[in-house]
């Protein structure tokens, strides 16, 4: 071994040499990079989960808006169907309420003009008897007197059913 | 652009033959199988490669202590200022230890805590290690010892001092009056050396983690550990086999030690000697191989130990050793 350059002194520097290699790549490399590699692994793991979770939170995002958009749609068609048939409603209620108008207008005009022709009529029959008991005294003269209110009356009540 | 790779290798190569007939080349080639000391501290040089006494700085340890340095300034660089969304030399380490600690996962999951730690060091020191030999001047710059007053190397020392033959005596090395060139009489002794190329480096990580091994193994199994190797229930085979394992475990550390230290250490033989019989683009396939040798080893060590820990952890009973002496014959 001598021969091979193998000394005690030497072997015993390269053995310590040995154990401050060791100890220096293990303290000042491989923990901080192994570290260093576990930190970026969680990191990732942690960004992957995230941008996982966004994507759930994005889908459950997109499902409640359809969700609300078809709530929002179906309520609005409820709207408008309530609204059409409240504005059905109220055009028949309205429709009949002229009716009615027109019904108790016409029934108005109708009585008035019965009382109209009842009170021309009344007039007409004061006056018919005015002129005929006018006309009656200057054709009979004196002799019809009173005695024949009563029979003027009968003539026009006669009169009267004629109309 | 397959023509322009053609072109410009051809040109490199009539180049080449043309500086090496003019003599631009070395001459002399040295190479020792021991790191050599660079100083001794407090004492004196008995050879090249040996102190007669003091405690030798050799250029290997010197080397050790820029890796530690390239090491320290990449953590700083790497880590201080850590970013949540890595960035530049952050993300490229970060890439690394990542890369290694999910292999270390697949090998053993329970225990990747324990094991990772060394296992990584491992990986990255001797990688560190094993490429800083492939830079330029590493090797090749350094002081020139006399040789003269020193005692040769004792008897079948592995060194080889080549002075080619073929040379003319007296033909002049061609860098011999260029600064920092050493005299006749004198050797190079590199300032730098890889980590890897040393003995010492090698068998120090070694022993770490056979030792690491033994002690993850009582410590998930407690005693029961031993029946592993103290097997005498099960009839005569088993407890053969329980003391080869033990034998194994100690063969191990020379495998450990040997395997890293020869790969590299050929490897820059390999390089010395091709830069030597011909400098000029010959060394360069080498020098790729040499890198991927240098990751290889690299790996090697550090998934060995891992799967070694991994099995020493296995309660005794499964068939780990077959699977292991796979994986040795495989790495060699």
């Amino acid at each position: 071994m001598e021969k091979l350059g193998v000394n005690w002194g030497l072997l015993i520097a390269q053995l310590i040499n040995v154990i401050f290699v060791v100890w220096l790549l293990t303290t000042f490399l491989y923990r901080p990079i192994l570290n260093m590699l576990n930190q970026r692994t969680n990191r990732i793991q942690e960004g992957l989960q995230d941008a996982e979770r966004v994507r759930e939170q994005l889908a459950n995002a997109k499902r409640d808006y359809d969700a609300e958009l078809a709530r929002a749609r179906q309520e609005a068609a409820g709207i408008l169907a309530q609204a059409q048939e409240r504005a059905r409603a109220q055009a028949a209620e309205i429709i009949a309420q002229a009716h009615r108008d027109a019904e108790k207008i016409k029934s108005d005009a109708l009585a008035q003009a019965e009382q109209e022709r009842q009170r021309i009529l009344g007039e007409l029959k004061d006056r018919m008897a005015e002129l005929v008991v006018l006309t009656a005294e200057r054709v009979l003269g004196e002799e019809l007197k009173s005695n024949h209110d009563r029979l003027i009356e009968e003539s026009l009540a006669e009169l009267g059913k004629y109309n | 652009m397959r023509n322009r790779i053609l072109t410009v290798t051809g040109i490199l190569l009539v180049f080449g033959i043309v500086l090496y007939i003019l003599g631009v080349r070395s001459t002399k080639l040295h190479i020792s199988v021991a790191a050599e000391p660079v100083v001794c501290l407090g004492g004196v040089r008995a050879t090249l490669e040996t102190c007669a006494s003091g405690f030798p700085v050799t250029n290997s340890l010197i080397t050790t202590g820029i890796v530690l340095i390239i090491l320290i300034v990449a953590i700083l660089a790497g880590t201080r200022n850590m970013q949540m969304v890595p960035r530049g030399f952050q993300n490229t380490l970060e890439a690394m230890v990542e890369a290694f600690y999910n292999f270390a996962q697949s090998v053993d999951r329970r225990n990747v805590a324990k094991f990772f730690p060394f296992c990584a060091s491992a990986f990255f020191f001797i990688l560190v290690s094993n490429v800083i030999g492939l830079v330029p001047g590493v090797g090749s710059i350094g002081v020139c010892v006399p040789t003269a007053g020193l005692k040769e190397a004792a008897i079948g020392a592995p060194v080889a001092d080549v002075t080619t033959a073929e040379e003319p005596a007296g033909a002049p090395d061609f860098f011999a009056s260029w600064p920092l060139s050493c005299e006749k009489g004198t050797t190079l002794i590199p300032y730098l050396r890889a980590p890897s190329a040393d003995l010492n480096m090698t068998l120090a990580w070694a022993l770490v983690s056979v030792g690491l091994i033994q002690y993850f193994g009582f410590q998930a199994l407690g005693l029961g550990y031993l029946t592993k190797f103290f097997n005498f229930r099960e009839g005569f085979m088993a407890a053969i086999v329980g003391i080869l394992e033990l034998i194994s475990e100690f063969v191990r550390i020379i495998a450990f030690a040997f395997r890293l230290f020869g790969n590299i250490f050929a490897g820059e033989v390999i390089l010395v000697v091709m830069a030597f019989l011909f400098p000029y683009l010959l060394p360069a396939p080498f020098y790729a191989f040499e890198l991927f040798v240098a990751f290889m080893q690299a790996l090697i060590f550090s998934v060995l130990s891992l799967v070694f820990m991994s099995l020493a952890t296995e309660a005794h009973g499964g068939h780990g050793h077959e699977s292991h002496s796979h994986g040795e014959t495989a790495a060699h």
